[in-house]
């Protein structure tokens, strides 16, 4: 996304760039919907936006549409389904490389509260099948207290 | 019926699907193959496999499958639009509040 509109098009400056990323990873939902809004809204306004948003979905709705209404078929097929167990192996080993990596980072914060945290979420998930929203939002509230106590501990001293 | 139960769904997913596709999954999961019963484990797998290999942010490709699987084209409009409602709520507010330095 950087070389396409900051190198070759010239719509946005490197600073742009880097908080449109940051603002698009912190909010909810995908974050290429998320650029797409922010460089649409940046460059054209609200056109922009409304541009930007079709142009990031339309390609994925349509192959996916399309293979949503193939995939009986194609899923009975012996080879496709063969494939599929292949790729289920290689992308299984992908989500557990993202994990390790997003894992290892909290642990390495060396924050014992984020660690409890991540133990408790996963717990809650695993062991007690919570729904994940609620995990979601019990951490984000966790998260807030726990540093609104340290910050105010920190003033007191 | 099925309509506002898939736009729901997924817009659910939208709101809490925070840090990008893969903190997505399990969302997806519980609203389509626990809640919903629309997909089995095994299509949700071949689904997930799908989505990886296939260009497009993972929810807006799950958003899409499950709605035409469910419901036909209408259904996967709706539920792909539930599903990036949320962004487009909170994003362009926060584009609209918090103008980036230019």
């Amino acid at each position: 996304m950087k070389r396409k509109f900051v190198d070759e098009l010239h719509w946005l400056s490197e600073e742009e760039m880097l908080d449109i990323t940051a603002l698009a990873q912190s909010s909810p939902g995908a974050i290429a919907v998320n650029a797409a809004i922010l460089v649409g809204w940046l460059t054209c306004g609200f056109a922009g936006m409304l541009i930007g948003v079709l142009g990031t979905i339309l390609p994925p709705m349509a192959i996916l549409g399309i293979i949503s209404l193939i995939y009986e078929a194609f899923a009975a097929n012996l080879y496709v389904a063969l494939m599929l167990k292949g790729m289920q192996a290689g992308v299984a080993a992908v989500i557990f490389d993202v994990v390790l990596s997003l894992g290892s980072g909290i642990v390495k914060q060396k924050k014992i509260l984020y660690d409890i945290i991540m133990a408790g979420a996963f717990a809650a998930v695993l062991f007690f099948s919570v729904n994940v929203i609620y995990v979601i939002l019990a951490s984000a509230l966790v998260g807030i207290a726990l540093e609104l106590v340290h910050r105010m501990g920190g003033k007191r001293q | 019926m099925n309509y506002w139960q898939l736009f729901w769904s997924f817009l659910q997913v939208g709101f809490f699907s925070i840090g990008g596709g893969y903190a997505a999954m399990p969302l997806i999961q519980t609203q389509v193959v626990i809640s919903h019963n629309w997909l089995t484990m095994s299509e949700f797998t071949d689904l997930i496999t799908i989505a990886e290999m296939t260009p497009g942010p993972i929810a807006v490709n799950s958003a899409t499958f499950v709605g035409t699987h469910i419901a036909g084209l209408l259904g996967a409009v709706v539920s792909t639009f539930g599903c990036i409602l949320p962004s487009c709520v909170i994003v362009s507010l926060l584009a609209y509040y918090l103008p980036p330095v230019s």
